[in-house]
């Protein structure tokens, strides 16, 4: 071919370039350290700020095993719902429809297995496949389509509470059998093992986005589609497979949500989405300051349950998870926002 | 609107030891600069040497840490408010044109200089239009107050920009800042532009011209400033008294080597063995392109804006639904192109005109950015960090990427440096065939020479290269060939060593565009039909047809 001079500076630079690990490190100085270990590690120390004030107010009630058992031991539907939304916003998207599919899991299954008597387990898989179908039509509607997602999960999600009401009779549904309560129920070191299911998934996820190709693939899908499609990433399998992956989720909590309880209320289901919304925005705030991460969202979602179970013990009931669980949100974004603007400027 | 006192040398706008620094590094250190009344004053540097910090810290942006602005003598609070610039009569021109598509030219021009009815509030049309009206006929403006802007051609909306500057001028006073302006704008509008620019200065309206194009700047200046590295290195020398090459020389500290290594060896046209072959390319602006690209060689498209080159990599990387037939080393891919992968995986690569919308992620890191076409074939299930840094290196290394720095966002780094990230991306993947579209765009001289060197490089390794541009220089410095296209074919091509105005002759013809810079032009007018130019299959003169397409605006 050519004898061309210029081949001497050949891209394939030497293997043995030892500053690459130092090139990782070198602008980054002890001040620098410093700054990221804060904003990493803000929301733990705001968590046990929280902690350290509720046991200062009320230390007999409040720092006993029984109301770390509630904290721990009572959200993973919560953990579920809020890794269905990472799902989708890593991936650029929005499915709001989320709580409402967690709901027609928590009515089929104990309308099947009491009302039709179904075999528990079957009643169970049926439910899931049931919010698979509801993933997928959202995704022929979203992806396929080219709809607006958050109008469409949206509506999907009003469709879903209104034929949950229907299944359900619009009343309380339950006497579901007691073996149903073992895959949910069944204590390990003092926690009920749902909360390991959450988190599992939780690292699960975790891993996938942030050692595997898979992972970067989602991240770039959802930092820009031109640039993930013309590096021949397969951004419309990604896309479809957030919106199955999130109902799935979604799913999956709603069954063992039900399990555990053994019976559920129709009525309950959109309380669910704004908790989950506020942790996945919290989340951005720690440990990958800036993006949506798993752990980041499992941590977030434990200071606001701390939060919420401290003002109950206090006396305030009710209105007061709203309050808090909206504050939360609003301030979560806030936060990440200063976060990643922060970043920028270095 | 006479020219009245513009021969008065009073300084319109007097900077005096500005300093601004972010965090610990010093974007701009004891800067002076002063502007004086009808004069075109040029600010020229290099991405990150603190043009654009200058430009914010006069707009209002920032607010600088040290240092006095002056403004007709009177001194400007810090920060800048934006009410005082508009009493002081400073507008800037911003890079992007700054205009709202969907709004019609009135709305456009006339936003935020709303006169309102003193009763009801309501915006007072007869007068915004009145006043519209005024400066778009100074201006020799060929369309109307209430067409929407997104109808408009570059060059018109270039117009509703200058208009809207205008707005805030009292005759022959005040200060207008073009900030890159013309990058976005097509070649042939420029010499309008150009116009208009002299136009409003010989009123005695001070101009202040940020640019990295040295010939522009050489051809429009009065007068030059050079920022290199936060500091002064040339304060208001007459343009008369520099070169291009003296000037590029102060701008990078090193003279751009034109002679560079490959121009010496003989060109290696039609060496290689066909890697890509394009037949009956058509769709988008493309009428029926046949091309051929070699192993090895670099070639150039050219041509006017919508004549077809600046589709043409788009459409043979199938991400346009461009209809042909198209072989890659031999295998028939079906366009329009269903599975990317399929192109990808025979090693064709597209670098696109627009890094930050097509090209990067800006808030990913520039390791994940670089990466991102290798992970998948890495492995699923585990990626290492080990590779990932060594690429990263290796980009450094040949591209000097700075700050080298692998988990910063790509948006920290300067525009030069991201295009570089955004080659390297592609380069690290040897590609059989590398498509560009304006690789050096909005790139100063340093970053665009080490981008130019590594596209002859990868060729030097067997790629077979295709540039889409409209920067005759770069295609002159880099190119084995250079096709023109017309209307979607190609009407001429140029083999062997050519020079820009090779390129630019058989783009426009030689009497297409009038003279575009003064004499003191440093490229020594040559004949264009140099003996190396030869016009293999053009069938007549390269510039027929080209003469009737419309302009964007009856000059003059």
């Amino acid at each position: 071919m050519t004898t061309n001079p210029a081949d001497g500076l050949a891209v394939q630079a030497p293997e043995s370039q030892p500053s690459a690990r130092e090139l990782a490190a070198s602008p980054r100085t002890y001040r620098h350290w410093l700054h990221a270990g804060m904003s990493r590690g803000s929301l733990i120390v705001a968590w046990i700020a929280l902690i350290g004030l509720f046991t200062a107010i009320e230390p007999r009630v409040f720092f006993t095993g029984g109301t770390f058992g509630v904290i721990f031991g009572s959200q993973q539907a919560l953990v579920f719902l809020a890794m269905a939304a990472l799902c989708a916003f890593t991936v650029g998207e929005f499915d709001l429809s989320i709580a409402s599919t967690l709901g027609l899991a928590g009515v089929l299954v104990p309308v099947l297995a009491v009302e039709h008597h179904v075999n528990v387990a079957a009643a169970n898989v049926i439910a899931v496949a049931a919010c698979l179908l509801v993933g997928a039509v959202n995704a022929v509607v979203i992806v396929g389509l080219g709809i607006d997602p958050i109008v469409t999960t949206l509506g999907m999600a009003t469709l879903l509470s209104g034929l949950t009401l229907e299944i359900s009779g619009s009343t309380q549904v339950s006497g579901l059998a007691a073996r149903a309560a073992v895959i949910a129920n069944t204590e390990v070191l003092g926690l009920p093992v749902t909360f390991y299911y959450g988190i599992a998934i939780a690292i699960a996820f975790w891993y996938v986005l942030r050692f595997t190709a898979l992972g970067r693939h989602m991240m770039f899908v959802g930092a820009n589609r031109a640039v993930a499609r013309l590096a021949g990433v397969r951004v419309t399998r990604i896309r479809v497979g957030a919106y199955l992956c999130s109902a799935l989720l979604a799913g999956l909590g709603g069954t063992i949500l039900v399990d555990g309880l053994g019976g559920f209320d129709p009525s309950t289901p959109p309380a669910y989405l704004l908790p989950a919304l506020a942790a996945a925005f919290l989340g951005t705030a720690v440990i990958e300051p800036g993006r949506f991460n798993p752990l980041g969202t499992l941590i977030a979602i434990y200071f606001l349950v701390t939060g919420i179970v401290g003002l109950q013990l206090l006396g305030y009931t009710g209105w007061i998870s709203d309050v808090f669980y909206g504050a939360a949100l609003i301030t979560a974004l806030i936060f990440s926002s200063v976060a990643r603007q922060r970043l920028r400027r270095r | 609107m006479t020219a009245q006192g513009a021969e008065q040398a009073a300084d319109v706008l007097v900077i005096r030891g500005l300093r601004k620094t972010f965090g610990s590094s010093v974007v701009l250190d004891d800067v002076d600069l002063s502007v004086r009344r009808g004069e075109i004053h040029a600010l020229v540097g290099q991405n990150g040497s603190g043009k654009s910090t200058l430009i914010k810290v006069l707009s209002g942006v920032y607010t600088a840490d040290a240092g006095t602005l002056t403004m007709d003598g009177r001194p400007l609070s810090a920060p800048v408010r934006v009410s005082e610039l508009r009493r002081h009569g400073l507008a800037v021109v911003h890079q992007d044109l700054g205009l709202v598509p969907d709004l019609t030219v009135l709305e456009n021009i006339r936003i935020g200089h709303y006169t309102r009815s003193r009763l009801s509030r309501r915006i007072r049309w007869d007068i915004e239009r009145a006043a519209a009206e005024r400066t778009l006929s100074w201006l020799d403006a060929d369309f109307g107050l209430d067409q929407r802007v997104a109808a408009l051609h570059a060059g018109q909306r270039a117009v509703v920009a200058i208009a809207r500057a205008l707005q805030a001028q009292r005759d022959g006073s005040g200060l207008i800042v073009f900030d890159e302006s013309t990058q976005s704008l097509p070649r042939e509008v420029l010499e309008d532009f150009y116009a208009t620019v002299r136009r409003i200065a010989r009123t005695g309206t001070a101009i202040l011209l940020v640019s990295h194009r040295l010939d522009e700047v050489l051809g429009l200046a009065d007068r030059i400033s050079v920022l290199r590295d936060g500091r002064l290195a040339l304060a208001g020398q007459p343009s008369r008294e520099l070169t291009e090459a003296s000037l590029s020389h102060v701008v990078l500290g090193r003279e751009l080597d034109r002679a560079a290594p490959w121009r010496h060896s003989p060109p290696t046209v039609a060496s290689g063995p066909a890697v890509l072959e394009a037949r009956g390319l058509r769709g988008g602006l493309l009428r029926g392109l046949d091309a051929v690209l070699r192993s090895g060689e670099v070639v150039g498209v050219t041509g006017r804006t919508e004549s077809g080159h600046e589709e043409l990599p788009y459409a043979l990387a199938g991400v346009t639904d461009a209809h042909g037939e198209l072989t890659v080393r031999g295998r028939a891919v079906s366009l329009p192109c269903r599975d990317r992968g399929q192109l990808t995986a025979s090693g064709v690569v597209l670098v696109p005109q627009h890094r930050l919308a097509d090209g990067l992620a800006a808030q990913l890191s520039a390791m994940e950015n670089l990466t991102l076409p290798r992970v998948a074939r890495r492995g699923w299930l585990f990626l290492r960090r080990g590779w990932q840094l060594r690429e990263f290196a290796t980009a450094v290394a040949s591209m000097r990427i700075a700050p080298p720095d692998a988990g910063a966002s790509v948006s920290a780094f300067s525009g030069g440096n991201q295009q570089k990230i955004l080659l390297a991306k592609w380069l690290l993947d040897a590609p059989s065939v590398l498509l560009m579209h304006e690789p050096t765009q909005a790139v100063d001289v340093g970053a665009r020479l080490e981008i130019l060197t590594a596209i002859r490089r990868t060729a030097g390794q067997g790629a077979a290269v295709l540039i889409s541009s409209i920067e005759a220089q770069d295609l002159a410095f880099v190119c084995d060939r250079v096709l023109v296209l017309a209307d979607g074919v190609p009407v001429c091509e140029l083999t062997g060593p050519c020079s820009a105005e090779d390129i630019t002759t058989a783009v426009y013809g030689a009497s297409g565009v009038p003279d575009t810079s003064d004499t003191r032009t440093p490229q020594a007018p040559r004949p264009t039909d140099g003996p190396e130019t030869s016009r293999d299959q053009a069938p007549a003169a390269p510039h027929l047809d080209l003469a009737n397409k419309p302009t964007y605006r009856s000059s003059h």
